[in-house]
């Protein structure tokens, strides 16, 4: 028990650590594995790597289960281009220089491909934090770190096929995965969401069913030659459908937590303390990383049809590697493949970005590295503009506003960083601007300062802030805000506050009273 | 890092175990039998795996969450109510079951040292076995599960003490220092006095606040509460207490701060998966082969510990002023022999007191006894009632009127889930409508200043739903932003025939939730979008522009 208690002591630290100073947890874990080897407080490298496999198989399974690319929805095909972009240019990259910095092939390979794919982990509870997850630009990311995941599953097989000593032993490994693949697809299709579904009030059962399906996939894997991961990852996609993936979500969330932690700090047990040539070739491929990475994806995501100031955005919080690549380390480390100081490298790689994701891709940071942007305004613009009203953010609540100002001859000029939105606008012959509501070129674009008056429906006290900087001070301007505390807020900043959260109780007032109210009226 | 030992022997476990429970199922046999039945068949029986250091770690692990499962569960005030029963039957049933186990087995033909043995053997009942079947009841918080636990928790020290005085035999090689021993005895007493003094000051001045901070991130309060579990656990095993007792003290400190049943619908997925190992694993230990030349030893004592524990406890219970219902409900859990005992033998075996035959005796017993009394534990409703038929209980004196329970069930109520200013705004109202309306979030400051009952949990948790009486509500809303979670609610109020008002915070989760037939979709922002467009004419629009309109 003096291992666990020492382990969970240590996760209780990092998890109080990481909430105080807001770093993501995954680090501070993995240093506080790191802490307890060095303060000789693990438990023997048995132990450890046997935590470690089932810390990881539980990691990579739920990995599998949240793979549902129905929620990236519209922003698919620029997720496609981003996500493969940024996979396949960096790898090149991190492979070429490490090649020429002296390694091998191999473990140029392994190096290139722990590099390439960001973390679904941090870059989630980010999007989370910020509220973006289901706004187009959190669903856009979300797709390029799912499709990231399934580049490195896939690749990871390659690595383990290529090092089988004969074709036969290859073959067999990529017969076997292809089996998997089936099997997964085949279960997920037809007979697990009906068995999650019969056994959904059954708890206790519903949690074996789970997990046998879990060690089957792996018990098969093991036989034919295909790393665990591979399998786990497959057995959590055979259970991704709705609504299997949400009855087994809240089965397993408790136990995918604490197998997280145990499997972060065992990680972190594990490496060996590097040398210094190790450090500075860390060092060197952490800025590769963090500068090389918001390039690449503010490029690459601006070419596809994302604002510049998304595009950035996007780049800087998807530059740092990713818990799969630490996964990638172990596959290379129990092949024998990569040496343990090379683990170590990729480890603190990911340590370290993983840490200043935060501070990098705050909205500060942004803002600054904005002011070097070579071409930072909007990419459309309209007709000469005057006595129209501008309308910030081009969703529900934008194009109902438009409709409705149609219907009196009413200008409307719509602002939107969603370039299919503001696609969409255009087709209907509505003027529109791509861009940021939060940048002032933006809006001397939209000609707020020329406007009769502005709505702004994003629910971003940002936008209403720039807008008010430079808007006629007699222009009345609407706010959108959910939460009544922003309500106040921009009425403070003078605007007339629409609290939709308001609105929709009333709304629910009327309903429940006319369908199930009994006849009660309210006090 | 080509060690997969553990993981395939998890493997064996959970796929055996699963098998057997699925056909267990079919014939209404409990998963606690059909876990021991997977051990017996992958380890006695086919040899497919062995007890390893890390499966025993696990199993370990797992008795651990059980226990500070069933600490999280009850306040203070509920020990204090069984106490005084807790202590009497407990000790009275060590000291009768002690002493007619040794007539029984000495007259069975065993020698006075074998008697000894399994008169301490069968004196022990198994609280894994018990806490875990009335939590798959839902009786862990009802009176009778109340005194049964408190009863084990006493035989627990009677363990302790019983192991220490082995310990000691054994040390001493026949010549014992009594006096260490008891030394030894006191300390673990005094350790236990100790870890209750530190959990009840803990609870009432060293964790409400940092816990308040970190209930504000439900992943950081489940690891805090984990690791404060297993630094009592670890404190225990310090002072030779059992895990239980840490275990215990440690839940039983954090039931008195306002996220207990948060944090136990939280851990007990985990703790079904770490005490299924541990029930399968207690298969694999049972070694069975030696008892064939005494099966009829083997089924005197087990009928013993069925029939005569329950008559002890029913006599004793009775006479203290408690229900004959409730007295019934409680003595048929003490009719099985705990895992302890099997420890108590081994270590009689490897002290050269005993021989094989006798640890294989008390491992059918325990087969039998645990088997059998799964069942009396599960249907003892229906066996009091035909016990009852039979006039038989009458003679144990007990009043036949039941025990008064607090029972409050909602019903006809509204869950309201996520407490943004959506979710504040339709529990307020409806409070302020007369109707009876449960608030839920995850955050417990979310939930301050709220006219309406509140209720802090994960409605990904199926345990969540049900404790909000999902079933009786007369209408499921959800406020949360979260897609996932949205989808589910109203899945699970459709499956329920319950209808759900569910927020449809993005035009692209609509479609999904119209398909899951979802009552009302909340959509604010056309909402908000209607109610402002009154003060844009108003203010915006030209007379002859309003005129067109």
């Amino acid at each position: 028990m003096l291992e666990i208690a020492v382990i969970l002591s240590a996760a209780a630290v990092a998890y109080g650590l990481g909430r105080a100073v807001g770093i993501p947890v995954v680090p501070l874990l993995i240093v506080a594995g790191l802490a307890l080897s060095m303060g000789q407080m693990m438990p023997d490298r048995e132990f450890v790597v046997g935590i470690l496999e089932v810390g990881l198989a539980f990691l990579v399974f739920a990995a599998g289960l949240d793979m549902a690319p129905g929620r990236v929805g519209k922003q698919t095909d620029l997720a496609l281009k981003v996500g493969l972009i940024q996979f396949f240019a960096l790898a090149s990259l991190a492979g070429w220089l490490t090649l020429r910095t002296g390694y091998s092939l191999e473990q140029a390979l392994y190096i290139a491909l722990a590099i390439s794919a960001s973390s679904t982990l941090v870059v989630v509870r980010v999007l989370k934090k910020r509220q973006e997850l289901f706004e187009s630009f959190g669903r856009m990311i979300l797709g390029v770190l799912l499709l990231q995941d399934l580049l490195v599953i896939g690749a990871i097989v390659v690595l383990r096929a290529m090092s089988e000593e004969n074709t036969a032993e290859m073959l067999q490994v990529f017969e076997v995965t292809v089996v998997l693949v089936v099997a997964a697809l085949v279960l997920g299709r037809y007979v697990l969401p009906k068995v999650v579904n019969r056994y959904r009030e059954e708890e206790e059962t519903l949690l074996l069913i789970v997990l046998a399906v879990l060690f089957s996939f792996m018990g098969l894997a093991y036989l034919g030659g295909v790393p665990a991961v591979v399998a786990a990852f497959l057995a959590g996609l055979s259970l991704s459908s709705f609504p299997a993936r949400s009855l087994v979500r809240g089965l397993i969330t408790s136990l995918t937590d604490f197998f997280m932690v145990v499997f972060f700090i065992a990680l972190g047990a594990l490496i060996t303390v590097p040398s210094t040539r190790v450090l500075l070739d860390a060092l060197f491929l952490i800025v590769v990383v963090v500068v090389i990475t918001p390039l690449l994806v503010a490029y690459v995501a601006e070419k596809a049809g994302m604002t510049s100031r998304g595009a950035l955005e996007a780049g800087l919080l998807l530059a740092q590697t990713s818990e799969f690549s630490l996964i990638v380390g172990l596959a290379g480390l129990e092949t024998g493949q990569i040496s343990e100081e090379l683990f170590a490298l990729i480890v603190i790689v990911t340590v370290v970005t993983m840490i200043v994701t935060p501070m990098l891709s705050s909205r500060q940071s942004v803002g600054w590295l904005m002011r070097f942007h070579p071409n930072p305004g909007p990419k459309l613009s309209g007709p000469g503009r005057g006595e129209h009203v501008v309308v910030i953010g081009g969703g529900t609540a934008g194009a109902l506003l438009y409709e409705k100002f149609r219907a009196v001859n009413v200008p409307v000029v719509v602002v939107d960083n969603d370039p299919m939105v503001v696609s969409q606008f255009l087709d209907r012959q509505c003027d529109a601007v791509w861009g940021d509501g939060e940048q002032s070129h933006t809006l001397t674009e939209a000609g707020v300062r020329q406007a009769r008056a502005v709505i702004v429906t994003t629910g971003k006290l940002a936008h209403l802030r720039a807008v008010k900087e430079q808007m006629q001070e007699e222009t009345p301007v609407w706010f959108h805000a959910f939460e009544v505390a922003d309500a106040e807020t921009a009425r403070d900043l003078g605007a007339r506050a629409v609290n939709y959260s308001e609105a929709a109780t009333d709304r629910f007032m009327e309903w429940f009273t006319e369908t199930l109210g009994h006849g009660m009226t309210e006090a | 890092m080509v060690d997969v030992s553990l993981l395939e022997d998890l493997g064996w476990i959970i796929c055996a175990g699963l098998v057997v429970v699925l056909l267990a199922e079919r014939i209404r046999v409990p998963s606690i039998v059909a876990y021991i039945v997977a051990g017996l068949l992958l380890g006695p029986a086919l040899g497919i795996i062995e007890v390893t250091s890390g499966v025993d770690l696990i199993a370990e692990f797992g008795i651990a969450l059980l226990l500070f499962v069933v600490g999280l569960e009850l306040s203070l005030d509920k020990i204090k109510d069984v106490g005084k029963v807790a202590v009497l039957a407990g000790l009275g049933q060590v000291v009768f079951t002690a002493a007619g186990g040794f007539g029984i087995a000495w007259l069975l033909g065993f020698t006075v040292m074998e008697s000894v043995f399994l008169a301490v053997a069968l004196t022990f009942s198994s609280t894994v076995v018990v806490v875990k079947l009335l939590d798959q009841k839902g009786d862990l918080n009802s009176l009778y599960g109340r005194i049964a636990v408190g009863i084990f928790l006493v035989q627990d020290m009677v363990v302790i003490a019983a192991l220490t005085l082995l310990a000691g035999m054994a040390g001493a090689e026949g010549d014992p220092e009594f006096g260490a021993m008891v030394g030894d005895i006191g300390f673990a007493f005094l350790g236990t006095a100790g870890l209750l003094v530190a959990a009840m000051v803990a609870a009432r001045w060293v964790l409400p606040r940092p816990f308040q901070w970190a209930a504000k991130s439900p992943e950081t309060l489940f690891l805090w509460s984990l690791c404060w579990c297993f630094l009592f656990v670890l404190a225990s095993e310090k002072m030779n207490l059992s895990l239980e007792i840490g275990a215990f003290l440690a839940g039983l400190s954090l039931a008195q701060l306002p996220y207990n049943h948060d944090l136990k619908r939280r851990v007990h997925p985990l703790m079904n998966f770490f005490i299924a190992i541990f029930f399968v694993t207690l298969g694999l230990q049972m070694q069975l082969d030696a008892a064939m030349n005494h099966l009829f030893s083997a089924g005197v004592l087990a009928l013993f510990v069925l029939i005569g524990n329950p008559l002890i406890f029913m006599f004793i219970i009775g006479r203290s002023g408690y229900s004959e219902k409730t007295a019934f409900s409680t003595s048929v859990t003490v009719a099985q022999i705990s895992e302890f005992s099997f420890i108590f033998a081994t270590m009689g075996l490897a002290a050269g007191l005993i021989d094989a035959e006798i640890l294989s005796v008390v491992a059918l017993v325990g087969l039998v006894t645990i088997a059998v009394s799964s069942y009396m534990i599960l249907y003892s409703d229906g066996l009091y009632r035909v016990i009852k038929k039979t006039g038989v209980l009458r003679i144990f004196g007990a009043p036949e009127e039941g025990d008064q329970e607090e029972h409050v069930e909602l019903s006809d109520h509204v869950i309201v889930v996520g407490m943004n200013s959506l979710g504040r705004g339709i529990a307020t109202r409806l409070c302020e409508r007369g109707e009876t309306v449960l608030a839920l979030d995850t955050d417990a400051s979310k939930l301050v200043g709220l006219p309406c009952r509140t209720m802090l949990g994960d409605v990904n948790f199926l345990a969540t739903l049900s404790e909000a009486g999902f079933e009786r509500a007369r209408l499921l809303v959800s406020a949360l932003h979260i897609e996932e979670t949205n989808r589910l609610l109203a899945f699970r109020g459709k499956e329920a025939g319950i209808p759900t008002a569910i927020h449809a915070f993005d035009s692209s989760v609509v479609k999904d939730l119209e398909a899951a037939g979802v009552s009302l979709l909340m959509e604010p922002r056309r909402d908000g979008v209607k109610q402002e467009w009154a003060s844009v004419c108003r203010e915006v629009l030209t007379d002859e522009e309003v005129a067109n309109a």
